[in-house]
């Protein structure tokens, strides 16, 4: 089965997880523009930013097999930062047109300031005259209140559910996310947040209509492996294959394809490696022999 | 609650306090000795002082009987870094005097950061650098938001409702320890009930353990104000 991780910070981690998610069937990622760990200081530091997620690593992923997409957007921490933040909203209208970008994302609320209110909703603007889909964070903190928020700026902007992408859910956002007709991302960690067996829980009350299951793996404690494991732990429970495939490949084929940035049928075809490949004369190789496919 | 109800920030230190206690150890009153011969002016400058100043200052704590004012648990590289700070601001314009204490810290390793912020609450009409305390609840380095919420006055004196309600779910949520936050009780409010039972209610949906922090702040349920 072809999987699909459509949440993970692959600029946080090395070639050993590129490796083991290929070996695992991890045939494509989105990678969504966030912040890294610590504040920015510098709008530079953001466009360099963007440029390695449309480039690097891009190609980094391509040399395991793995096509790799992102979204482009301004986060919810550093919406509050005024020193940036506008120089980053004159930023996208750029970086939203290049090859590969698949969503406005990751925006939300992260303390649900007045600030971030104001750039989330402006974003959400630029995706409706970009036409993108957008892929929403929902803060950790105060999540349900937080949710609700977001589903409401989501309803009063105009942008349709079915072009939404509501991340991070628990059993106390799930239900209202699905009623609203967005799509439903989870967020799988190794102790917190959401696991496996709550996981395969909420597929078994909900189904598998617009759900999607993701690693959001990054520089902290994370597994980059969380869907294919997720995907095993819900075949272990019973749940159909069918339905497995949908939450893991269908779904988030069919959410990021709404970009037109990319044919679904293109995702079908094997991605041929050729490690001899270089990036602006770097390649990812140190020794080893090249795997041409 | 009002923020005139809001616990009050500590009176400020001037160089003179801070060059009294600097004076008491040998290493950090040669230290002094020779910055008061640097311009210690503009961001660069009290960047590279602020910097430097981690090697030549004892990372030790300094001993209660020696400081009338500030917090116990200080060392004497807190103490050499509040004298730089209060230098440079005493060199800069008003206008500019936030933003230099903010690119201080920004510019920060962890180390730094954490001086910044315990010291923050003692400088000169310290309710204008609120930024600084806010920006600096986004960290994920345990040490640097320790620095803030633990046995620091600045938080409850000046922080609005909302950045002081998040700053305590962010510490129940890192597992920092909420007996070390000052001011908590006095501002304790609804909005920070609902937050805790609501964080409650989400751990125990997903069969989670509710940390005790968080059943004490939901049990303390009488607010500032309350039996008047």
């Amino acid at each position: 089965m072809k999987l699909f991780d459509p949440h993970i910070h692959m600029t946080s981690r090395t070639t050993d997880d590129y490796q083991a998610m290929a070996a695992a069937g991890i045939a494509a990622i989105v990678e969504p523009a966030f912040w890294l760990g610590q504040p920015r200081t510098h709008v530079g530091s953001f466009e360099d930013y963007f440029l390695s997620l449309v480039g690097w690593e891009r190609f980094r992923a391509s040399q395991f097999g793995i096509r790799h997409f992102c979204t482009m957007g301004l986060n919810p921490k550093e919406a509050n930062n005024p020193n940036v933040a506008p120089g980053v909203m004159e930023l996208l209208p750029l970086y939203l047109e290049k090859s590969g970008v698949v969503a406005v994302g990751e925006i939300g609320y992260d303390d649900v300031t007045p600030d971030e209110e104001r750039y989330f909703a402006a974003q959400i603007q630029l995706a409706i005259d970009a036409q993108l889909p957008v892929l929403i964070h929902t803060p950790h903190r105060d999540k349900k209140r937080g949710t609700e928020r977001t589903l409401a700026l989501v309803r009063e902007s105009g942008l349709a559910p079915e072009m939404t992408l509501v991340d991070h859910n628990n059993e106390e956002t799930l239900q209202a996310v699905l009623d609203s007709g967005c799509w439903a991302g989870h967020s799988i960690y190794p102790k917190t947040k959401m696991d496996e067996p709550r996981m395969v829980a909420l597929v078994q009350r909900f189904g598998s209509e617009r759900m999607l299951v993701n690693s959001a793996a990054d520089w902290g404690v994370s597994d980059p492996l969380k869907v294919p494991k997720t995907a095993q732990a819900m075949l272990d429970a019973g749940i159909s294959q069918s339905d497995i495939e949908r939450i893991c490949w269908q779904n988030p084929v069919a959410f990021f394809a709404q970009s037109k940035r990319f044919d679904p049928a293109e995702l079908d075809a094997e991605l041929n490696v050729d490690q001899r490949n270089l990036f602006e004369g770097n390649s990812v190789l140190r020794g080893q022999t090249p795997r041409t496919d | 609650m009002s923020p005139d109800a809001n616990p009050a920030l500590p009176a400020a230190l001037t160089l003179s306090d801070v060059e009294r206690v600097l004076d008491t150890h040998p290493t950090a009153q040669a230290w002094l000795a020779a910055q008061r011969g640097q311009i210690i002016q503009g961001r660069i400058a009290l960047a590279r002082a602020y910097a430097a100043s981690g090697r030549a200052l004892p990372n030790q704590v300094v001993a209660a009987s020696l400081q009338t004012h500030a917090q116990p648990h200080w060392t004497w590289l807190d103490w050499g870094r509040l004298w730089l700070t209060l230098r440079a601001l005493e060199a800069e314009p008003a206008a500019g005097q936030a933003a230099l204490v903010r690119s201080v810290f920004e510019r920060g390793e962890i180390g730094e950061q954490e001086s910044v912020l315990r010291t923050l609450g003692y400088l000169p009409d310290a309710a204008r650098f609120v930024a600084v305390g806010v920006e600096a609840c986004r960290t994920n380095a345990t040490r640097v938001f320790e620095a803030l919420v633990h046995h620091n006055p600045f938080p409850a004196a000046v922080f609005e409702p909302l950045a002081f309600n998040q700053m305590v779910i962010k510490a129940v949520f890192m597992g920092v320890a909420l007996d070390g936050v000052v001011g908590l009780q006095v501002r304790h409010n609804p909005e920070l009930l609902r937050m805790a039972e609501a964080l409650a209610s989400e751990r125990r949906a997903a069969g989670r353990e509710v940390p005790a922090d968080l059943l004490r702040l939901i049990q303390s349920r009488t607010f500032p104000g309350d039996s008047k």
